[in-house]
Parts: C-alpha cells; structure tokens; sequence
C-alpha cells in the first residue's frame, strides 16, 4: 500500500463526516426522549405534614392504615394510649404490611417480611425497618410528619 | 370443446389476477425451497408456529377488548366488568386473550427449550436464537404489562413488586422505577405508561423482531440436532409442513375455546393502593421462580441486599440465555455439549422446584 492510498479520499472524508454528523445529531434527539419520558419531579411534591385522622378513631392494640401523600401510614394506638405512626410500605419490595393483633407483628403477605411494633424488620427478605413519622396530636387531631 | 363449471373459471381468472399484482410466485417458490427434516424429534418444531398463532390471536382478541377498555385507575376496573358482563361475547373475548398469552408464553418457553436442548442455536443461527431469547423477554414484558391494565388488586400489587425489583440495579435503577411508574408510586401515569407499552411499543418491537426470525428462518432452514441422521426425506415447508402446522393450530384453537369455556378468566377487586396486600398473593405461573427466590433469599448476605443479588442472578442468566451460541465451543464444531445440556436440565429442575415450592408454602 503506497502512501497515497492511505491518503483519505475526498468522498471517504465526506462520507465519514455524514456519518459522524448523523450519529451526533441523534444524541440530543435521544436524550430529549428521555427527558420526556421522565416524570416531572414536580409531580411528586410532598407535604411535610399532615392531619390524617381522628384519634377517637383509633382502636386501643389495633393499626389503622392511612394516607400521608401517596404514602400508605400505620398508626398503632399502644395500650397505654401512645399513638406511634410507621410506614406501611414493606421495605422489601413496597407491598402495604398487614397488622396482626394476635401476634403483634405486621406481617407482609407478598413474600413474608414480619416487623415488630417498633418497625423492627425480624424475619423474611426486609432489609431495613419500617420507617417511623412523628406524631403529634392537637384537639384530638391526629397530625403526621416526616422525622 | 371442454365446457368449465363458471366457479373454476372464476377461481382461475381470480388467481391470474391476483399473481398479475402481487406477484407471489417467487414468495411461494422461496416457502416451497425450504425443507423441513423428519425425525424422532421434529414434533417440537411445531412450538415456533404455535407460538405464532397464539401471537395472532392476542392481537385480534387485544383490539377486540381496546373497544372498551379505558385505561385509568378510576375506570379500567369497571371497564373490565363492562367487557365481561355486559358486552356480547366480552367474558369469551377476555378470556381467549388472557388464556392465549398463558399459552403463548408457555409455547415459547417450550420452544426455547427444545431448541436449546436440539443445540439449535449453533452457526449459523445464533442471531434466530438470540432473537427468539429476544421474543421470550418480550412475551414476558406483555405478561407483566398487560396484567396491571384490569387494575385488580393483585395485579396492583404484582405491578408494584415487579417495578420495584429493578431499583437495586446500580446507577440505573431509581431511573428505571420512575421511568416505569411515571412517579414514584403506581398510579394513573404508571397504568397509562403499561398500557401504551402493552398496546403500541411491545407489540411494534415484538412484530419486527418476529419478522426478522421467521426470514432467518427461512434463509438458514430448520435445523436438525447433532448426531440424528435423519432417516426419512425432508418434506417442503409449503405446503406440506404448513399443513401440519395447520392441524397443530386448530388443535390449539379447540384447547383455547376449551379452556375458556371451562375456565373463564375471572376479575378481582377494584385495587385500593392504601389496603394492606390479600393473603396468599402470587404472581402468573410464569413469574413465580422470581417470586419464589426473592422469598428464599435471606435480606443480606455478605452486606449484600437480597435484591441485588436476585437482580445480579437475573442478569448473569438472562446473559447466558442470550450468549448460549458464542459460548457453547463444542456445539459450534458439531460435537455435543454435554454440560451445557445438564445446565438446562438444572434450570428446569430449578424451575419446576421454585413453582411447586411457591404453589405449596
């Protein structure tokens, strides 16, 4: 191969810019999709706080699941009276837990993490405890918020 | 003078007109080249073209139920309901849809099998076997995205598993659960994205990627396992193997009917994201070794979440499945591979195994 052969040729040159061009311009096109595709995190603006039930509705030894945001929330009214408020999203893969009053535990049915009445994961896949909120309670209110 | 009944005349006449415009000798003549081989395993090649029909038939029947289905958490579920219990022949178009996709993903799998274990997938065609590994992920993305759309509360529960599984994966994980929900949480953006998945994208990929193995199919030809000596003639694909696959379709139509006649596909509860998961949740059959091994995986081990580890497992199967031809050196030089016949026995074991154990416990 002479020298002059591995000269670029004036039409490998322009073809080798097209192409060069082309598979640049799809860049920004791709991640313009992308950015499309992906939800507003606007969309997803949470409270801090949030009044979210009556504590006469609470049952003394029973759980009663409610909404904070889009967050499913357990409050456990403890026989002492004390109300403790702890996500119900499992922490394995986000099913809502269930309490069992019998054996004080709630009880995740998707693949069977158990957590005790401190969100303590004890058994099965959860890796992490149940997250708590804090509680505070005004004229009866019951007002949730993030720790 | 040879007088011809007028019907003959008019199928001759309407057969000239139509080659006259779409020229479809060559196609045929192209269909009638390939020979099909008989011998003792050929049985099993009938699963491809099963597979096929059963594909056909979840895109009539899934237009048939777009008529009236409405994709948002606060109509989906009664639409449903509207579809099986009111429209003429809804429960029936229901049941044929979701009893055909169990069916089409059990037909892949076997055919997945079958040619793994036939080492099918040696050269020349790897790139048919990496395509249908491609058309198994697929089908099981139909599986997964289809199943939120009647909004039930097993099906909200499976679709918050099933998209919360991913977010372990190392730096692409969070990207893909909100990608896949729309948000955070599963709600109306997560049911309208799994429908426009289920509708218009699965199905689009998966057209092209079919087409694109039925033609190396018909370049590279059926191929025949190592070692058989194939005792009889091969017959030609058109018509006579299409026959056959013809009689294997209508035996498949029948156990369709059957099975939605005697099993009609039944519609749960409307989902109340915020009420605890029912007792005795399961995902379809076809998810349950999944399900099972996030059940027997501890939470950690060696600081490790459990998964992590189950999606790292996934990956390096999901890998082997899809680099089987590159890997498999034997096969590549007709010899059998014996190991990685034991792999797939293993897998099937496991399998088999993993469902029993979710079924039972």
């Amino acid at each position: 191969m002479t020298a002059q052969d591995k000269e670029i040729s004036r039409r490998n040159f322009l073809s080798q810019a097209l192409t060069g061009w082309i598979s640049i311009s799809v860049l920004p096109v791709l991640y313009g999709m992308v950015e499309y595709a992906l939800p507003s995190k606007i969309r997803d603006r949470i409270l801090e706080s949030m009044h979210v039930a009556k504590e006469a509705d609470l049952l003394v030894g029973s759980a009663k699941i409610v909404k904070f945001n889009k967050q499913a929330i357990a409050l456990l009214k403890s026989e002492q009276g004390q109300v403790r408020a702890l996500s119900a999203v499992c922490t394995h893969l986000g099913c809502i837990v269930q309490y069992q009053s019998d054996r004080k535990v709630f009880h995740c049915n998707c693949h069977g993490s158990e957590f005790d009445l401190e969100g303590r994961n004890i058994s099965g896949p959860a890796p992490r405890p149940l997250q708590p909120f804090k509680v505070d309670i005004k004229e009866g209110d019951i007002i949730i918020s993030r720790i | 003078m040879i007088i011809r009944p007028s019907w003959l005349h008019f199928r001759e006449s309407s057969r000239v007109w139509i080659e006259d415009r779409l020229r479809l000798k060559p196609l045929i003549d192209l269909l009638a080249k390939k020979l099909v081989p008989r011998h003792k395993y050929s049985f099993w090649y009938l699963f491809g073209g099963l597979a096929l029909f059963f594909f056909i038939v979840q895109i009539v029947t899934g237009i048939l139920l777009l008529l009236y289905y409405s994709p948002t958490p606060n109509t989906a579920n009664e639409s449903v309901r509207v579809i099986v219990n009111q429209v003429s022949f809804g429960w029936l178009v229901r049941s044929l849809h979701s009893w055909s996709a169990n069916l089409m993903i059990a037909t892949v799998i076997l055919h997945l099998f079958s040619t793994y274990f036939m080492k099918a997938y040696r050269k020349p065609r790897e790139l048919m076997w990496v395509s249908g590994v491609f058309l198994l992920f697929l089908v099981l993305g139909f599986g997964f995205t289809g199943y939120l759309l009647p909004w039930d509360t097993t099906a909200y529960f499976a679709t918050q598993i099933g998209t919360e599984i991913p977010r372990s994966i190392p730096v692409l994980g969070e990207f893909i659960v909100r990608l896949l929900r729309g948000g955070e949480f599963i709600d109306e953006e997560s049911l309208k994205r799994l429908f426009a998945l289920h509708v218009v994208i699965l199905p689009l990929i998966t057209l092209a990627v079919v087409l694109f193995h039925l033609i190396l199919n018909q370049v590279h030809g059926t191929s025949i396992p190592i070692g058989i000596r194939s005792l009889r003639e091969p017959i030609p694909f058109f018509p006579n193997y299409l026959f056959r696959d013809a009689i294997a379709w209508i035996a498949a139509l029948i156990l369709l009917f059957g099975l939605c006649l005697i099993f009609p596909v039944q519609i749960g509860p409307k989902a109340d994201p915020f009420a605890s998961a029912p007792v005795g949740i399961k995902p379809e059959w076809y998810f349950l070794t999944l399900y099972q091994t996030l059940r027997i995986v501890p939470a950690a081990i060696l600081g490790v979440n459990s998964e992590t580890i189950v999606n790292v497992c996934v990956g390096i199967a999901g890998a082997f499945l899809l680099m089987t031809p590159m890997i498999d050196r034997k096969a590549r030089m007709e010899q059998y591979s014996s190991g990685f016949t034991w792999i797939g026995v293993v897998a099937i074991f496991y399998v088999i195994i993993a469902i029993s154990l979710a079924y039972l416990t």
